[in-house]
């Protein structure tokens, strides 16, 4: 338990941990759609969509924990030094990459759902939407390895190509001093990876400060006095749409409104998908602009927790077949009302924290 | 441009491009 305690309590182990969902997982989910497209085996196809949706909710909370790991990295002075073996220029670059990386996956996740709900209410699919999905995906894919590539290189000077150069050429000196000793004057005894990093610091001199896109967004939107408050407006438009949508929708599993067949209020659901839509993106226009508002803000990981929670239960409806029996003036069975039930929880609960960020956590 | 009028003008277009994929995404659906 301490371990467990040790380890969420870690900003920069909460991604260390996370991180290998968006790559890992997502190959597997990957790998599970072509199987799906190429047996034409409509349960692959619509297992691997939803684990597309599930990991691309995971994504923003990987992306939002790797924010705060540089935070804990840091320290809260801004003078402070990172580890002798952490280049600040490694950290902006891998943070560019992993913004790219979940804005694609964003978009698969969104199409993958989409195709889903499209499974329950069309008779054919649309013909451009495996061919999306498949071409959102691989893009995530690629994205995704090369933010994890530059991730690698923050900590694990070991896999820099510059420093296993140098490193290299070091183990050659010692191998070539070894067979004929004396041969190389100054011949060092062994080769530090500490030595390997100094050198290439040395060698190519300061490196020129990284312009970071995370930043330069970030910059943009509190540098104009009028993106605040349309961001905030648009995310509660973006919050009225998906509330009602979830209200509507599993209050007629609970029993309200009964004589509407669950099919009718099935057609609600774009509307709530495109909140959200609205309030990831402006959510994260805001944490971009001040993250350190939400990276040591405890209020903050228990509204993305409940964000993922939220993932998990819109899979359970979206592969759920029960549900989609509801007729009119037919009572739901018990796993879709206590997931509906769960549903409207796990959304106020959302919304609680995401007020409740400024008065219990500790942003503006 | 007034901060009232800026916000407010970028808000209803942001509005209309979520009511137009709303739009869009429903018609296909009756397709």
């Amino acid at each position: 338990m301490s371990a467990l305690y040790d380890i969420l309590s870690n900003t920069s182990h909460v991604h260390l941990l996370l991180n290998h969902v968006p790559t890992t997982a997502f190959t597997v989910a990957l790998a599970l759609f072509v199987a799906g497209l190429a047996l034409r085996n409509d349960m692959l196809k619509r297992t691997s969509l939803a684990l597309f949706l599930i990991i691309s909710a995971v994504a923003i909370a990987t992306y939002t924990s790797g924010s705060a790991a540089e935070a804990w990295l840091r320290g809260t002075n801004p003078m402070s030094e990172l580890p002798p073996n952490v280049l600040s220029n490694a950290i902006l670059e891998h943070q560019d990459a992993a913004l790219w990386a979940t804005l694609w996956m964003g978009v698969t996740g969104f199409f993958s759902w989409l195709t889903l709900w499209q499974w329950k209410s069309v008779r054919k699919l649309p013909s451009w939407n495996m061919p999306l999905v498949l071409v959102l995906a691989v893009m995530s894919f690629v994205t995704m390895s090369r933010a994890a590539y530059l991730g690698g290189h923050i900590a694990h000077v070991e896999i820099r190509p510059d420093v296993v150069k140098v490193h290299q050429a070091c183990l050659a000196v010692v191998d070539e001093e070894t067979k004929h000793p004396g041969s190389i004057a100054n011949a060092p005894a062994n080769c530090p990876w500490q030595a390997a990093v100094d050198q290439v610091a040395k060698t190519t001199g300061e490196p020129p400060p990284y312009q970071s896109t995370a930043r330069a967004v970030g910059d943009f939107v509190i540098g104009h006095t009028w993106m605040w408050p349309t961001l905030e407006t648009l995310h509660f438009v973006g919050l009225c749409l998906l509330f009602t949508t979830v209200l509507i929708v599993n209050l007629r599993l609970l029993g309200v409104m009964k004589v509407v067949p669950y099919s009718a209020v099935y057609q609600l659901l774009p509307i709530g998908m495109l909140g959200f839509a609205v309030n990831l993106i402006t959510g994260m226009l805001f944490f971009l602009g001040i993250p350190n508002q939400y990276n040591a803000n405890p209020v903050f990981y228990w509204k993305i927790s409940f964000v993922l929670l939220a993932g998990l239960n819109t899979a359970y409806f979206m592969l759920a077949d029960d549900t989609w029996r509801v007729e009119s003036n037919v009572d739901a069975p018990a796993a879709p009302k206590i997931a509906a039930a769960s549903a409207i929880f796990i959304w106020a609960a959302v919304l609680y924290c995401g007020h409740m960020l400024p008065f219990i956590g500790n942003a503006f | 441009m007034p901060l009232w009028l800026t916000v407010a003008l970028i808000v209803v277009a942001g509005v209309l491009v979520t009511g137009a994929a709303a739009y869009l995404i429903d018609r296909s659906n009756h397709a």
